[in-house]
């Protein structure tokens, strides 16, 4: 209860939530929230300018723009948290066998890590999706690729820290088997650092998306996606700007939303690298 | 042989005039969309290397802006009776931009040149027909064929199959040489290739005056469409080639800037993967037919300019084959849905529809497609891909429907023997119709052009029939000029060679 | 020291050749080929001409094969020929190479020229408006994507101020105010991100140098605020930022792929996109080649700047 009051007292953290937890909502409820259909044409009203009915103008097939922000919402959201939650589990268990058993395993491990490090992600990514071809899942699988490495890092940084703590010492001294040490003493005490990680690959994961399908190469067209939005409003720039600057924002206050939760997260659970 | 290029040169200058007044020059500051895929014209069909490279060469014949073949660097030409040996008599007196003179055997080279496998060129097949290439003397080249083969002109006049000296081939793929209007001087990777003015250029305008009036010519690179109309509005550049569909309108209204192009010779289609259910059931295909209405796919998704609405089949409205008796064009959602229902899809059916994410003019249409078909239950699944990706499986016929087309040169048989005839190349339909074949076949033959007309519009007819592909449109395109740019002629095959009678008159 | 370095060196080099070999396969599994590409949709190609120009371009060869020759190339500086334009890749590169870099430094003079007056003042006054000004350019910054600010910028200063060109590309050696214009709405677009992470960094890592007891001193000594600020705790303070920066640079390489795209701009990145499009094999691993060992060699940089700093680094 007190951790929670705590959590609450980080001004990051309610700001940040409040973000995240609005992206979600409109994420989940686009279909009731939305005042119009994201895909279906409406011929008579394109390329209207922003009103109150049309929030944030139509589309040149005069669809409302602020409805395909909300269901853009949910293509940006899932391909985030699914490929952070894949990058998160693949990373994390490499990075923990890598920090905890270190010798040859790290080595084999920490390696392929640099390599994929050093390997412009971007270009890595492009590459990737032309192999696979863009779509939601090859588009979540490849930013779980790039992002895989990361969280190997700062898991194996993480469990080295707290394997070298008196009660692992102690656990170890008493006979008990490395794996049950991993899990039982090890992961608990080394999950944090994975945890602000988390908050903050998910602000990175929605800005790649953006990228990705900012270069063709995300979801099949109609579904909206906030990247191939403001892609395809660029033409129009000049005489609708709307189009384009709609998903940017909902992009921003995301992204805006998952930095702060990360921020505030640091500040409370991981005091050491608490910032003034 | 050789001794005579004294005397041509002697000649040539003879026949420079002096005194007519010249038109402004200056420096063509050109936005294009891509770089030329390499240098070498003979190894490359990218129109890219195309249009920036064929004012500093010439072909032995060449096409006006119409599509007719004029002379060029062969100024007449005769066939022996059994149409096997073509004879071409060369215009004298004309240089290479390295000094040198041109004669026969620079033509014989360079069309042996592309003919070589070890050359690697992509059209070494446009000669399969051509048994051999001589210059018995410094004037003539003789074209020996395996059999009779007419398109061979259209062959020799596309402007990549152009006369190069046979010294340079070894460097042509970085120091382009030619003798066309332009002098090639440099070339910096995405940043730009600037042509000078080549001041002994053999051609003349009708008044006489020596041609090309610019003093060279810069083409810069700007890939992004937007961007390349901003440039040209803002002033950075003189000239751009593929004006984005949105952007038209925008230039036009603008008083100081102009557009000039329009329907080119091609055609984009809904393709049916004929061997797939249910697009093999003929009533399904008409269905969809009736369902579809290509206005509102050019209106919507090509900004109303982008494209010209197809009345017939494939061949651009408005030429003498066209076929413009089409029963599909304005929806007809009753009838197609009771085809729908007596090909036993009465409550519709989901269909894939695959197309290429790389070119907007492809893509953009899918989703107004599958607004229009909703409407009669059928439910189109978009799948899109990159072009690499795409045309493997497009020629492969690993496609259910799709949506692209072909462009063609002038000839009818173009347009419907290589498209709907069993064994055409261009048949990615698997459509195979007897009836049909036979229709083409004859076309082939017959030589009156009434008589043609009548077998390929009734070829055309049927065809629309069995509707193996929905014709949608037949994309435009423009180039945006600014006003004191003049005397740029758009040609309908999109090539440049309006640029040799541009002038700047500031 | 020296061993250190030699340690760091020897492990950047194997993960390079990871990165060949990672990036030799990629190219490979990718579907459709440059034979494809060229050909495009002319049907009138046989299957037989197909397989001959495969075998001229040397893609009829085992695989292994053609790495070994690709990496005894690269040994000896020869990173192979462009299968479309025939062009020498390097020659390519060490044209595209200076633009790159010059978008990179200029991104990064941009984002120190906005971020560390920016983070020194709202340090000096936490709490106050300047201090929220900061603080938000530094979320908003990091939180909107490179490619939207890129368009944005293009719309307000080019279409509607008319400052800059919204695209292309002069050569400095020609025309350097043109190259100058020309690299700084996309200089600006990168940067900012950078600048509004390096803004935070700034800010937090000034306020923690000024709570030690040095800076303490320094004011009881007498010596204005300013003279506190700048002589002693901003020095102290730059560390941290100076290996964030460096890590960055990494990261900006990357990041100046679309910028390229979006501007017209003849670099490293454009020159990759354009090769994966096209199945340009040998352009494909050259350009990633480059990026990564410029990636790699900032890291192993950053390494030593560490140990530097932090000896217990080293025998970590």
């Amino acid at each position: 209860m007190t951790f929670f009051k705590q959590l609450l007292r980080s001004p990051s953290i309610l700001i940040g939530g409040v973000l995240v937890l609005v992206m979600l909502l409109s994420a989940l409820f686009a279909a009731q929230i939305a005042p119009f259909d994201p895909i279906a044409f409406n011929t008579e009203d394109r390329l209207q300018n922003p009103s109150w009915q049309h929030l944030f103008g139509t589309d040149i097939y005069g669809r409302d723009t602020f409805s395909r922000v909300l269901h853009g919402a949910r293509q940006s959201l899932a391909v985030a948290f699914l490929s952070v939650s894949i990058a998160l589990l693949v990373g994390g268990v490499a990075g923990s066998l890598a920090g905890f058993y270190r010798g040859w395993v790290d080595t084999i491990i920490m390696r392929f890590t640099d390599i994929l490090l050093a390997f412009p992600a971007i270009l890595l990514a492009i590459a990737l999706l032309a192999f696979a071809g863009g779509g939601f899942w090859n588009l979540t699988l490849t930013i779980a690729t790039v992002y895989a490495a990361p969280f190997t890092r700062v898991a194996r940084a993480s469990v080295m820290r707290v394997r070298e703590e008196v009660f692992v010492e102690a656990s170890q001294a008493l006979g008990n088997k490395s794996s049950l040490i991993l899990l039982r003493h090890v992961l608990p005490n080394a999950l944090s650092p994975l945890i602000i990680e988390t908050s903050l690959r998910l602000a990175f994961a929605i800005l790649s998306e953006a990228s990705l399908s900012y270069l063709g190469l995300g979801p099949q067209p109609p579904a909206p996606s906030w990247g191939q939005m403001i892609a395809d409003g660029r033409q129009l720039l000049e005489t609708s700007p709307w189009i384009s600057v709609g998903p940017g924002i909902a992009i921003t206050i995301t992204v805006l939303g998952f930095n702060l939760l990360g921020d505030g997260l640091r500040d409370t659970l991981d005091p050491r690298l608490r910032k003034a | 042989m050789k001794k005579q290029v004294g005397i041509l040169i002697l000649g040539a200058v003879t026949l420079i005039s002096l005194g007519l007044a010249q038109k402004s020059g200056g420096i063509l500051r050109a936005g294009m969309q891509a770089d030329p895929v390499g240098l070498d014209p003979h190894t490359t069909n990218a129109t890219a290397t195309r249009n920036q490279l064929e004012n500093v060469y010439d072909t032995l014949v060449r096409f006006d802006p119409k599509g007719k073949i004029i002379p060029s660097l062969a100024f007449s030409w005769r066939t022996s009776k059994d149409n096997l040996t073509w004879t071409f008599t060369m215009r004298q007196g004309v240089k290479f931009h390295n000094g040198r003179t041109l004669d026969a055997t620079d033509v014989a080279f360079s069309i042996n040149r592309i003919k070589d496998p070890s050359v690697k060129s992509p059209r070494a097949n446009s000669f399969d027909q051509v048994a051999s290439v001589t210059a018995p003397n410094a004037t003539t080249v003789v074209i020996k064929l395996k059999q009779p083969f007419s398109p061979l002109l259209s062959k020799l006049a596309f402007s990549l199959n152009v006369i190069i000296p046979k010294e340079a081939a070894a460097t042509i793929g970085t120091k382009p040489v030619g003798t066309g209007p332009f002098v090639f001087s440099e070339y910096i990777p995405s940043t730009r290739m600037v042509l000078k003015k080549n001041p002994v250029y053999w051609e003349r305008d009708s008044k006489g005056n020596k041609l090309p009036y610019l003093d060279g010519i810069t083409y810069s690179y700007l890939p992004d469409a937007t961007a390349r109309s901003t440039a040209l509005r803002t002033g950075t550049v003189d000239w751009i080639e593929y004006v984005p569909a949105a952007d038209i309108a925008t230039i036009k209204r603008d008083p100081k800037l102009e557009v000039v192009g329009g329907l080119s010779a091609n055609f984009r289609s809904l393709y049916f993967n004929l061997k797939e259910k249910p697009l093999d059931d003929v009533r399904v295909r008409q269905a969809i037919a009736y369902a579809i209405n290509p206005k509102e796919v050019v209106d919507v998704a090509l900004f109303g300019t982008g494209g010209v609405v197809a009345k017939g089949t494939t061949i651009p409205g408005g030429g003498f084959y066209s076929f413009d008796d089409s029963p599909y064009g304005t929806p007809n959602l009753e009838k197609a849905k009771a085809l729908l229902k007596e090909a036993g899809y009465a409550n519709g059916l989901s269909l894939d529809l695959k197309v290429t994410s790389t070119y907007d003019f492809l893509r953009t249409p899918a989703e107004v497609l599958q607004a229009q078909l909703a409407k009669i239950g059928v439910n189109l699944k978009i799948q899109a891909e990159e072009w690499s990706v795409y045309l493997p499986n497009f020629v492969g016929k690993k496609f259910v429907s799709t949506i692209i087309g072909e462009s063609g040169q002038g000839d009818p048989d173009d347009y419907l023997y290589n498209v709907f005839h069993t064994k055409g190349g261009g048949n990615f339909m698997s459509f195979s119709d007897a009836q049909v074949d036979k229709l083409l076949e004859q076309g082939r033959t017959v030589s009156k052009q009434d008589d043609r007309k009548k077998i390929y519009d009734q070829a055309q007819e049927r065809i629309l029939q069995l509707v193996p592909m929905v014709p949608l449109f037949h994309s435009a395109q423009y180039e945006g000029i600014a006003g004191y740019v003049k005397g740029f002629e758009h040609y309908s095959n999109s090539s440049y060679l309006g640029l040799r009678t541009t002038s700047l008159e500031k | 020291m020296i061993s250190f370095l030699l340690q760091r060196l020897g492990l950047a080099l194997i993960s390079l050749f990871g990165v060949m070999i990672l990036v030799f396969a990629m190219v490979r599994l990718v579907p459709g080929d440059v034979v494809t590409n060229l050909i495009g949709l002319d049907t009138n190609i046989t299957t037989e001409r197909r397989e001959e120009l495969r075998r001229l371009f040397g893609l009829d060869l085992p695989i292994q094969t053609q790495f070994a020759k690709w990496f005894g190339g690269v040994l000896q500086a020869d990173l192979g020929s462009s299968l479309r334009t025939e062009r020498p890749v390097l020659t390519d590169l060490a044209l595209r190479f200076p633009v790159t870099l010059q978008l990179t430094l200029f991104a990064l003079v941009i984002a120190i020229i906005i971020a560390v007056p920016l983070g020194v003042a709202a340090a000096n006054n936490r709490g106050k408006w300047i201090d929220t000004v900061a603080s938000s350019f530094a979320l908003l910054g990091i939180a909107a994507p490179s490619f939207w600010i890129a368009i944005l910028c293009v719309l307000f200063f080019s279409l509607q101020l008319r400052w800059f060109p919204p695209s292309g590309y002069a050569l400095f050696s020609e025309d350097p105010i043109g190259n100058l214009k020309s690299m700084f709405l996309p200089s600006l677009a990168l940067g900012l991100s950078l600048a509004a992470a390096t803004t935070r960094i700034v800010r937090s890592s000034l306020l923690e140098v000024l709570m030690l007891d040095y800076t303490r001193t320094a004011r009881a000594k007498g010596l204005t605020e300013r003279a506190v600020v700048y002589r002693h705790a901003f020095r102290n303070a730059l560390i941290p930022v100076v290996t964030v920066i460096g890590l960055q640079i990494g990261n900006l390489l990357g990041g100046t792929v679309i910028i390229e795209q979006i501007f017209g701009l003849p670099g490293i990145g454009r020159f990759a996109l354009e090769g994966i499009n096209l199945r340009d094999y040998p352009v494909v691993q050259g350009a990633v080649l480059v990026v990564a060992a410029g990636f790699v060699l900032v890291n192993v940089l950053v390494d030593v700047l560490y140990a530097l700093i932090d000896p217990r680094v080293r025998f970590a």
